[in-house]
C-alpha cells in the first residue's frame, strides 16, 4: 500500500546533507516529512567535492533554488568552461578540458577522423576552449548559426559558500533542521531502527539518508564494506583577489601530486592533492581521505549519498557530478512501500555504473607513458584501469572511435577532448576521409577555426561580463 | 598488409541490398569494388514488411526521396503497432512511436497519470498520445518541427513490400557502381593459414575472390555457418515460436497507419496494410499446433481473399555466436532471427550495416574491430529479445499450452527486474543503447494489464486539481490535433506518395485449388 506520507531523515550538515534536503523538499513537497540532522561540526572534508560543476548542474542547481542569479549574486561563483591541464606527466601535453556540444559531422564523417588523419589538435575548433584560453565569457545564444551556441559551461564555486546559501534557503523550507549530532545508530535486522541524538531525542524514519561524509556513520553501523583504492591528502587555501580571473580551472601537476586553482569573484581557491606523506608544509589542515566506494550504497532503509558512498579525487567535476547523480537517483527511487528491495537493487545498479564510469574518465588521465616514480603517480598508475576503460582506450587508439556505455556521466565530447588533449593519436582513421575533397575540407576546417576565433575576439572578459550581469540583476531587483 | 578493397555481398534480399546501398554510398569514390551475388532461383524471405522510425534516417543518409521510395514500395505510413488479445482475450492496445503526454520537470507524464488514476476517473493513458489516437482513427500527417507541440511529438515508420524495397535499392546500388552477379554459390575456399574465406565458387564454375564478405544468405548462413561453422545461440527456450505461414490478401477499407499483431493459441498473427495489398502471416510454435491448423487459422481470419498460395517458413530464434568471424560479417537472417513482433528485422539489418560502416576495415582485419562489432550487435539482439519476451510473459492468458508454458517460465534477470520495477512503482529501467525506449515499455506493460500498484511519490507534490487541469488540456489538444489530421489515403494523395498500382484483386482461377 502506498503511504500517504513518509518520513525521511537526512544525516549530515555539509553540502551533501543540505543539497539532498533541498532537493527532497523541492521535489517531494508535502509528500514527505523531512528531518535534517545537521551537526555543527567541521565539514572540511567537503573540500573534496572540488570547486567545479559540469553543465548538467544548471538544471539541477536551479531545481534546488540555486539558479544562476542566486549563484552569481549570493555565492560569489563564476562561470566555468572547463579545466586547463598543463604539462601533464606521462605526456608532453597541455590542453583545455572544455565542455562542448557534439562536434560537427563533415561530409558524412564524424569530426574526429579528420583530426586523426591530419594529426591535428581539437582545441582550435572548440569555441568554449578558445574562450576559456582568452579569459572571455558570454552566454551561448539561441541562434544555432552562431558558433558560440556550441559552447557549454558549468560553474566554479566555493563549496562552503554554496553550503551557506543552501542553509539560508533550507531554513525557509519545510524541513525540520536539528542542530545536534547522532549519539548512537540503532540497528535491527539489517536496517536502521532509530537514531539516538545527542539531545536525547530518538528518531525513527521510513528512510535514512547518510550524508555524513567520509565518516559514513550509518553505513558503518550497518556493516557495509568500503572498498578503498588509494589514500590521498588534500589541502586547501583561499587567496583573496581584486578581479575575477578566467572562466576555467587550472591544474598544474608536480612530482608530489597536483594543484587546481579556481578563480571565483573575489578569490582564487587552491586545492592540492598529494600522497599522504607529502602534505604541503604551509597547509594548516591537510585532509587525508580514501578513494573508493561502498559495496552497496542502499542497504535496508538507508541510502548513502556523496562522500558517505564514495571517495573520489577532485581532478575533474566528477565529485559534483556524482553527488548530483546520487541525489537524483534517490529522488527517482523514494520508496513507495515498507519494503524497498526493488529500489535498493536499482539504486545500487545505477550507483555502481555511475561510479565506475566517472572513475574511468579520471583513471584515463593516468593511462599515459611513464609517470613520475614518486608515490602519488605510482599509486595512481597502480589502480587497475578496468574492463570498460580498457575497451574505450583500445578502440580509440586503434581507430579513433568512442565506446559508449549507457548513461555515462562524461559524454563523447568530454572523451574526445581528453584523448586529443593528452596527445592520443589513433593508429587509423575512417576511410571515408580519403574520399573527401581536400580543398573543400580545408575550406570547411579553416572556416570553423576562423569563426571560432572571430566570435571569441568579440566576447568580453569574464570579469566584465560578470559585473554587467550583476548590475543587470541588481537593477531588475529594484526595477 | 592487404588493403581491403574487394567486397562481396552474398545474397540479394533486403539485407543484401541494404548493405550494398549503404556501403556503395558511404565508400563511394574510394576504389572499393562491391559485388553482390544473388540467384533468381533462390526466393527471398522478405523479412517483415513493417519497420521502425529509424529506417527514415537510413534512407535519408542514402539521399533517397521519400515519395519516390513510398511509391516504388507501395508503402504506407506507420504510427505504431496494435496488439490484440495479448493481455487477455478481447484486449487491444497500440504501441505508438512517441511519448505519452509531456513530462513535468523531473517527472514522466505517466507518473502524474498513475497518481490521478489512484483516486479518480481518468481517461486511459492512450488518450494523451497523439500517434495512438491518430492511428485509431486511420489518420496521418507528418510531424511538425516543434516536438513540444502535440501533433508533432511522435515518430513514424513505413509498412512496405520488402521485395520491392530490395528492388528499389538494387537500382540505387547499380547506379552507385555495385556489380550484381547472378549465380548460386556451391563452395567456399578458405585460406589455409588465416582461415579467412579466400574465394567462393558459383554453380557455373566462376570463382569470386574478395577481401571481405558480407553474408546475407539468410537462415542458411552459407559463409558464416556452412563454411566457418561459427555456431548459433539458440534462444528458443525464451522465444519458442519456430514456424510461420505468410500470405498476401486483398486490401479493403481505409489504409490504416498501423500494423496489427493478434495473439493466437500457439503464436500470433500479423496484418500489415500496404497501399495495394495486405500482408498477413501466422507465427507459431509447432509443438502446439500443426502446420495445417496454423494455415487454416490464418486463412480463416483474412480480411480479404488471398492473393497467393500461403508460404511456409521455418526458423529458430537466436543469434550467431559471432556476427563477424574471420573476414565474414553476417547481416540479416544469417546473423540471427527474432520474430517480427515489433518490426525489428529490418532494424537489426540497419544496426548491422551502421556498425559495419563505423568499423569498416582498411587493411587486414583488426581483431579489435571484430570484437567491437560483435559486442555491439550482441547487445542489440539481447535488448530486443527481452522486449519481445515481455509480450509473452506480461499476460493473464492461460487458455492454451503455449500461454501456460510462458506462465511457468523463468525469466532472464534483466527482464525480471524491469517488470518488478514497473509493477511496484511505474519505474522504468532506462538504457541509452538499444532500440526500445521507455514509452515502448510503458505501452506494452500497461497495454497487457501490468498496472503499477504504486507511483512516484514526487507526483504527490502537485495539487490534484492542477494535475486534472493539465491532463484535461493535453487530452483536448490531442483530440483537436487529431481532428485536424487527414486520413492516411488523402494524405498520401496530397503528399504525392500514392503508388500507380491499383489495389490487387485475387485471381479466382488461381485459387481454385484451395
Amino acid at each position: 500500500m502506498t503511504k500517504p506520507s513518509r518520513t525521511i531523515v537526512i544525516y549530515g550538515g555539509g553540502i551533501a546533507g543540505h543539497l539532498a534536503a533541498a532537493a527532497c523538499a523541492q521535489s517531494l513537497g508535502a509528500a514527505a516529512r523531512l528531518i535534517l540532522i545537521a551537526p555543527g561540526r567541521d565539514h572540511s572534508a567537503d573540500l573534496l567535492y572540488g570547486n567545479a560543476s559540469a553543465p548538467t548542474a544548471y538544471d539541477f542547481f536551479r531545481s534546488v533554488g540555486l539558479d544562476e542569479p542566486t549563484l552569481m549574486s549570493k555565492t560569489g561563483s563564476a562561470f566555468s568552461y572547463g579545466t586547463q591541464v598543463s604539462q601533464w606527466p606521462g605526456t608532453t601535453c597541455s590542453w583545455m578540458q572544455a565542455y562542448h556540444l557534439p562536434l560537427p559531422v563533415l561530409f558524412g564523417v564524424p569530426f574526429q577522423h579528420f583530426l586523426s588523419a591530419r594529426q591535428e589538435r581539437l582545441e582550435p575548433y572548440l569555441v568554449s576552449a578558445q574562450a576559456a584560453l582568452n579569459g572571455v565569457f558570454a552566454h551561448p545564444p539561441e541562434d544555432q548559426k552562431n558558433p558560440l551556441s556550441r559552447a557549454e559551461y558549468g560553474y566554479q564555486f566555493s563549496i562552503s559558500e554554496l553550503t551557506q546559501a543552501l542553509i539560508r534557503q533550507n531554513a525557509q523550507r519545510e524541513i525540520a533542521i536539528l542542530q545536534t549530532d547522532v549519539r548512537e545508530v540503532r540497528v535491527a535486522g539489517g536496517q536502521v531502527s532509530s537514531l539516538l541524538l545527542e539531545n536525547g531525542q530518538q528518531l525513527e524514519a521510513d528512510l535514512f539518508v547518510d550524508c555524513s561524509g567520509p565518516d559514513r556513520r550509518l553505513m558503518h553501523a550497518l556493516d557495509v564494506a568500503f572498498r578503498a583504492e588509494r589514500t590521498l591528502c588534500a589541502a586547501h587555501e583561499t587567496q583573496a583577489t581584486t578581479q575575477l580571473g578566467p572562466p576555467h580551472r587550472a591544474i598544474v601537476a608536480n612530482q608530489l601530486g597536483w594543484t587546481a586553482s579556481t578563480p571565483l569573484q573575489t578569490s582564487v581557491e587552491r586545492l592540492t592533492i598529494t600522497d599522504p606523506e607529502s602534505a604541503p608544509a604551509e597547509s594548516n589542515s591537510p585532509h587525508i581521505f580514501d578513494t573508493g566506494r561502498l559495496a552497496r550504497a542502499w542497504v535496508g532503509n538507508c541510502v548513502a549519498v556523496g562522500h558517505a558512498a564514495w571517495g573520489m579525487e577532485p581532478l575533474t567535476a566528477a565529485p559534483m557530478i556524482l553527488l548530483q547523480r546520487d541525489i537524483e537517483r534517490l529522488l527517482d527511487l523514494v520508496p513507495v512501500t515498507d519494503k524497498s528491495t526493488v529500489e535498493a537493487r536499482e539504486f545500487n545498479r545505477r550507483f555502481e555504473d555511475d561510479v565506475v564510469h566517472a572513475n574511468a574518465f579520471q583513471r584515463a588521465l593516468f593511462a599515459t607513458g611513464a609517470l613520475p616514480s614518486t608515490p602519488y603517480w605510482q599509486a595512481a598508475a597502480a589502480v587497475p584501469a578496468g574492463e570498460k576503460l580498457e575497451r574505450k582506450l583500445a578502440q580509440f587508439r586503434s581507430r579513433g572511435i568512442f565506446v559508449r556505455f549507457d548513461l555515462e556521466p562524461f559524454n563523447e565530447e568530454d572523451w574526445a577532448i581528453l584523448h586529443n588533449g593528452m596527445g592520443l593519436t589513433p593508429e587509423r582513421y575512417d576511410r571515408q576521409v580519403d574520399g573527401v575533397d581536400a580543398e573543400a575540407l580545408e575550406r570547411q576546417l579553416t572556416g570553423i577555426k576562423q569563426a571560432v576565433a572571430q566570435i571569441v575576439s568579440k566576447m568580453p572578459p569574464h570579469h566584465v561580463y560578470m559585473s554587467n550581469m550583476k548590475r543587470y540583476l541588481e537593477k531588475q531587483k529594484h526595477g | 598488409m592487404t588493403k581491403i578493397n574487394r567486397i562481396c555481398i552474398l545474397g540479394g534480399g533486403t539485407a543484401g541490398w541494404m548493405t550494398a546501398a549503404a556501403l556503395s554510398n558511404k565508400f563511394n569514390g574510394l576504389g572499393l569494388s562491391i559485388d553482390l551475388v544473388e540467384s533468381d532461383q533462390i526466393g527471398t524471405i522478405g523479412v517483415g514488411e513493417a519497420t521502425l522510425p529509424h529506417i527514415r534516417f537510413f534512407n535519408q543518409a542514402l539521399g533517397i526521396d521519400e515519395r519516390e521510395f513510398m511509391k516504388s514500395t507501395h508503402a504506407t505510413f506507420k504510427l505504431g503497432i496494435e496488439f490484440c488479445d495479448w493481455g487477455q482475450l478481447g484486449d487491444h492496445y497500440i504501441h505508438p512511436f512517441g511519448d505519452y503526454g509531456f513530462p513535468v520537470d523531473d517527472l514522466d507524464f505517466h507518473q502524474l497519470w498513475l497518481r490521478l488514476k489512484s483516486k479518480n476517473q481518468v481517461p486511459r493513458l492512450d488518450a494523451f498520445s497523439y500517434p495512438i489516437v491518430a492511428a485509431e482513427s486511420g489518420r496521418f500527417q507528418l510531424p511538425g518541427p516543434d516536438t513540444n507541440q502535440i501533433g508533432s511529438n511522435f515518430g513514424y515508420a513505413y509498412q512496405f513490400d520488402s521485395s520491392l524495397y530490395a528492388k528499389f535499392l538494387r537500382t540505387y546500388c547499380e547506379q552507385n557502381g555495385v556489380t550484381r552477379i547472378e549465380g548460386r554459390v556451391t563452395s567456399a575456399a578458405r585460406d589455409p593459414e588465416s582461415g579467412d574465406i579466400r574465394a567462393i565458387t558459383l554453380e557455373d564454375g566462376r570463382e569470386i575472390e574478395a577481401d571481405l564478405y558480407v553474408d546475407c544468405s539468410g537462415f542458411r548462413g552459407v559463409l558464416i555457418e556452412q563454411a566457418l561453422e561459427t555456431g548459433y545461440d539458440d534462444w528458443s527456450q525464451w522465444l519458442p515460436c519456430n514456424r510461420a505461414i505468410a500470405v498476401p490478401s486483398e486490401a479493403h477499407g481505409p489504409l490504416l497507419p498501423y500494423t496489427r499483431a493478434t495473439a493466437r493459441t500457439a503464436g500470433w498473427q500479423w496484418r500489415i496494410p500496404l497501399q495495394h495489398r495486405t500482408g498477413n502471416g501466422h507465427v507459431y510454435w509447432n509443438e502446439f499446433i500443426s502446420d495445417d491448423e496454423a494455415t487454416a487459422q490464418l486463412m480463416s481470419t483474412l480480411e480479404g481473399p488471398a492473393l497467393a498460395e500461403p508460404k511456409q517458413l521455418f526458423f529458430k530464434t537466436g543469434r550467431r555466436r559471432k556476427f563477424w568471424n574471420q573476414n565474414v560479417i553476417c547481416i540479416g537472417l544469417s546473423g540471427g532471427f527474432l520474430e517480427p513482433l515489433e518490426s525489428t528485422s529490418i532494424h537489426l539489418i540497419q544496426e548491422g550495416v551502421t556498425a559495419l560502416i563505423e568499423l569498416f576495415p582498411d587493411a587486414d582485419i583488426n581483431a579489435l574491430d571484430r570484437d567491437e562489432y560483435n559486442a555491439r550487435m550482441s547487445l542489440n539482439f539481447e535488448r530486443v529479445r527481452d522486449f519481445l519476451l515481455l509480450h509473452y510473459v506480461a499476460t493473464q492468458r492461460d487458455d492454451s499450452e503455449m500461454w501456460r508454458y510462458f506462465r511457468n517460465m523463468k525469466l532472464p534477470d534483466s527482464l525480471n527486474e524491469k517488470i518488478e520495477a514497473w509493477v511496484s512503482r511505474g519505474y522504468l529501467l532506462k538504457y541509452e543503447f538499444g532500440v526500445f525506449l521507455p514509452p515502448s515499455w510503458i505501452a506494452v506493460m500497461l497495454g497487457q494489464n501490468l498496472v503499477p500498484t504504486g507511483y512516484d511519490p514526487r507526483a504527490d507534490r502537485f495539487a490534484e486539481s492542477q494535475l486534472l487541469t493539465e491532463l484535461g488540456r493535453i487530452q483536448r489538444e490531442t483530440v483537436g490535433a487529431v481532428d485536424r489530421t487527414p486520413d492516411q489515403e488523402s494524405f498520401l494523395a496530397r503528399y504525392e506518395a500514392k503508388t500507380d498500382t491499383a489495389r490487387l484483386v485475387a485471381d479466382r482461377a488461381d485459387l481454385r485449388g484451395q
